[in-house]
C-alpha cells in the first residue's frame, strides 16, 4: 500500500461520531495515497463517509463530536513527512489552505455573503505568502482572470450574491489555488451547479491541475464526472473502500457487485432504446447506518451474491491485478 | 436610498400624528374635568375656571384638538402649571442627564453583552457559556430598581465607592457627572446586557453553523479571525436588532432609576408631573420620548444598509 512516491498516504483511517451512547464509524478504516499531478475519485452514495474522510484529511470536522481514532495521514510535502494526524492546530494551519486546499459543493453558502470577492481571496494569499494588501488584491485580480471571470477588477469589488453559481464556484476554485496547494480536495464541486456549467468547471480545474502539478482528490457520487476527470476511482461503501482501480477498471471491469449496481443504475440512451418501458435498475434497500454496521460485508444485506460467509468475517481488500482490488470473497464469481 | 429615506420619514409622521392624537386624548379619557383634576379638591371654582380658559378647556374639542396639533408641529409643547416655564425648557434642562444615562447603560449592554454571548457561542457547552447562561438568567430576571438598591447599599452606602444619589453641582464637569451615573447605569443596563448576550449568543450559533464559515476555516485562517472577520459580521445584523431594542427601552427604564437615585433627567420630570396631574409636562414628554424612539428606529434601519451590501432600499 506505501507508495515511496505518494505525496499523501492516508492509512487506515477511521472517524467516528460519538452522540450520547451512540458511536457512528463514518470512516472505517480507508486506505489510499495520491502522487504529485494525479486525481483520485472518492466515489459513492450519500452517507458512504467520502466526504467525511475529505474533511478528515483537512481536519476540519467539528470535534466533538467528531473523532479521528486512527491511523495516520502521511502529508510528503517538499522533502518532509508529516503525519497531519499528530500535528498542533497552529501547524495544522500552516497547510490548511497553502498546501492543501478545499473547494466545497455549495458554491451558493461557501462564500461569506459579507466581503467582497476579491477579499476572500487575498485573505489567504496575505496570510500565507506575506504579500500586502495592494500586492495581494492584484494577485487576487489575476487569479479571477485565470478562472475566466471576465473584468476581474470590477468583479473582486463585488460581493457573492452578485455572481452566478457557476461564478461563485470558480472564485471558490480561485480561492483554492491562489497558494499553489499541492493538493486540492474538491468535496462534489459540480453537483449544485447545471450541468453545461459542470462541464466548464470540471475543464478549468483539470487545466490548473496540469499547470500546477496539482494532486487532486475529487470526491462525487457522479460516475459521468469520474470518467471526465480520475485517474483511478475508490468506491466507498459504508464507511470503507470496497473497490478500487484505475479509471478503465472500474468503469469497465468492475468486480464488486456493488460498483456494478452502482454502474447499472446509470442512465443510459442505448438501453432505453432496445426496450422503453425498460426501467432504470435501482440497488434495493439502502445504505446501513454508521451506527449499526452489519457483521462481515457491510453491502451483504442488499447484495444478491450474498453467502453466510459473506456476513461471518469482514472481508479484506483482495488484489485482482495491477492496484485493481476489491473487498468481496466472491468477486471471482461477479 | 433617499427615496426610502423620505418614504421613512413620511412613515415617522404618520406614527407622531397617531402618538399625538393619543396624547391629547389621555387628558380628555380620564373622567372628570382636566383642569379639576389638576388643582385637587381644594380648589376654589373661579382658580378652575382661570385654568380652564388658560389651557383652552373652554373651547370645543375639535378646536382644542387642531391646536395642540398646530402647537406640538411648531415645537411648543405649553407651559408647565407648576415649574413656572415652557415645557421645552423644562425638557430641556432635564435632557442631557437622561440621555447620558442611557448612552453609559447601552455603552455598558453592549460592550459586555456582544463579547461575552460571542464568547459563549464559540464555546458552547464550556464552563465559560455555562457561566454566562446562568449569570444572564439572573441579570435578566432582576429588575432594575432592586438591582439599583442593592448597589446603593454595597457601593455607596456601606463602602463609599460611589455617591449614594443625585447628579454632582450644577456647573460640575462631564466626569463628575459620569461619577454620579455609573450605578445608575448599572441598574439599569445590567437586565439589558442579559439580553444583548443571550441575542449575540443565539445568532452568533446559527452563523458559525454556515458553510462560509468552515470555508474560511479552510483557508488556514486564525480562529479569532475566523470567528470575528467571517462569522460575527454576519451576525452583526441580528445583534443591531436587539441593540435598538435596548436603547428605545432604555428610555423607559430611566424613569424608574431616576427615581431611585433621586436624578434629576426627564423620568424624574415626568413621575413628578404624573403625580401633580401636570397634563402639559406629561404630554410633552411622551411626545418627545415617541420621537426619539421613532429615530433609534430609523438608524438601526439605516444601519442595515450599511452593514449588510445585499440589503438596498
Amino acid at each position: 500500500m506505501s507508495d515511496p512516491a505518494a505525496l499523501i498516504t492516508v492509512d487506515d483511517l477511521r472517524t467516528i461520531f460519538r452522540t450520547g451512547e451512540e458511536v457512528a464509524r463514518a470512516v472505517d478504516g480507508v486506505s489510499f495515497s495520491l502522487r504529485a499531478g494525479e486525481t483520485l475519485a472518492l466515489v459513492g452514495e450519500s452517507g458512504s463517509g467520502k466526504s467525511v474522510t475529505a474533511l478528515s484529511i483537512m481536519r476540519l470536522l467539528p470535534m466533538p463530536p467528531a473523532q479521528i481514532v486512527g491511523r495516520r495521514i502521511v502529508f510528503a510535502d517538499r522533502g518532509t513527512e508529516q503525519d497531519l494526524l499528530t500535528l498542533t492546530e497552529r501547524q495544522m494551519r500552516r497547510i490548511r489552505g497553502r498546501r492543501i486546499a478545499m473547494v466545497f459543493q455549495e458554491p451558493m453558502s461557501s462564500l461569506n455573503p459579507l466581503l467582497t470577492i476579491g477579499e476572500q481571496i487575498a485573505e489567504g494569499l496575505r496570510l500565507h505568502l506575506g504579500l500586502s494588501r495592494a500586492a495581494a488584491a492584484e494577485r487576487a485580480c489575476e487569479l479571477l482572470a485565470r478562472v475566466n471571470i471576465p473584468d476581474p477588477v470590477r468583479r473582486s469589488g463585488e460581493y457573492p450574491h452578485r455572481l452566478s453559481g457557476g461564478m461563485r464556484q470558480r472564485v471558490m476554485i480561485a480561492a483554492a489555488l491562489g497558494c499553489n496547494p499541492a493538493l486540492l480536495i474538491a468535496d462534489e464541486p459540480t453537483t449544485a451547479l447545471d450541468v453545461t456549467i459542470q462541464g466548464q468547471i470540471l475543464e478549468l480545474l483539470r487545466s490548473l491541475q496540469q499547470e500546477l502539478c496539482m494532486a487532486m482528490l475529487f470526491v462525487t457520487h457522479d460516475l459521468g464526472v469520474v470518467s471526465e476527470v480520475a485517474d483511478r476511482v475508490a468506491v466507498m461503501y459504508a464507511g470503507r473502500i470496497v473497490e478500487t482501480g484505475s479509471r478503465a477498471e472500474i468503469l469497465s471491469a468492475p468486480r464488486h457487485p456493488y460498483t456494478k449496481a452502482l454502474l447499472g443504475s446509470v442512465p443510459r440512451r442505448r438501453s432505453a432504446r432496445r426496450d422503453p418501458a425498460a426501467r432504470l435498475p435501482a440497488i434495493p434497500g439502502q445504505v446501513p447506518s454508521a451506527a449499526q454496521l452489519p457483521p462481515g460485508c457491510t453491502f451483504a444485506p442488499r447484495c444478491g451474491l450474498a453467502i453466510p460467509a459473506c456476513t461471518a468475517a469482514r472481508p479484506a481488500l483482495q488484489p485482482i491485478a495491477g492496484a485493481h482490488a476489491v473487498r468481496c470473497i466472491r468477486w471471482r464469481e461477479t | 436610498m433617499a427615496a426610502y429615506i423620505l418614504r421613512r420619514l413620511a412613515g415617522m409622521i404618520a406614527v407622531m400624528f397617531i402618538v399625538a392624537t393619543l396624547v391629547f386624548a389621555i387628558a380628555h379619557i380620564i373622567p372628570g374635568d382636566p383642569a379639576g383634576v389638576m388643582l385637587g379638591p381644594s380648589a376654589t371654582a373661579e382658580d378652575v375656571a382661570a385654568l380652564r380658559t388658560r389651557l383652552g378647556l373652554d373651547r370645543p374639542l375639535p378646536e382644542q384638538y387642531v391646536r395642540f396639533l398646530g402647537a406640538a408641529v411648531s415645537l411648543d409643547l405649553g407651559q408647565s402649571i407648576f415649574l413656572g416655564r415652557s415645557v421645552l425648557q423644562a425638557l430641556g434642562e432635564r435632557a442631557p442627564l437622561t440621555l447620558l444615562l442611557t448612552g453609559m447603560a447601552a455603552a455598558l449592554a453592549v460592550l459586555i453583552g456582544v463579547p461575552v454571548g460571542v464568547l459563549s457561542a464559540v464555546w458552547r457547552g464550556g464552563a465559560f457559556d455555562q457561566a454566562g447562561t446562568a449569570l444572564s438568567m439572573v441579570a435578566a430576571s432582576l429588575p432594575s430598581f432592586w438591582i439599583g438598591l442593592t448597589l446603593i447599599e454595597y457601593l455607596a452606602v456601606r463602602w463609599h465607592e460611589f455617591p449614594v444619589a443625585g447628579y454632582g453641582a450644577p456647573g460640575a464637569g462631564l466626569l463628575e457627572h459620569m461619577r454620579f451615573l455609573v450605578l445608575p447605569a448599572i441598574a439599569v443596563g445590567l437586565p439589558n446586557t442579559a439580553l444583548i448576550t443571550r441575542f449575540t449568543r443565539t445568532s452568533m450559533l446559527d452563523v458559525l453553523h454556515e458553510d462560509y464559515v468552515r470555508t474560511a476555516r479552510a483557508k488556514g485562517l486564525h480562529p479569532a479571525t475566523v470567528v470575528i472577520k467571517h462569522a460575527f459580521r454576519n451576525a452583526r445584523t441580528a445583534v443591531l436588532t436587539v441593540i435598538g431594542l435596548v436603547v428605545a427601552g432604555l428610555i423607559g427604564g430611566a424613569i424608574v432609576t431616576e427615581t431611585v437615585f433621586g436624578l434629576p433627567g426627564v423620568g424624574n420630570l415626568v413621575v413628578s408631573a404624573v403625580l401633580r396631574r401636570d397634563y402639559p409636562v406629561i404630554q410633552g414628554a411622551l411626545l418627545v420620548i415617541s420621537g426619539i424612539y421613532v429615530l433609534v428606529n430609523l438608524g438601526v434601519d439605516l444601519l442595515y444598509a450599511v452593514l449588510d451590501p445585499r440589503v438596498r432600499y
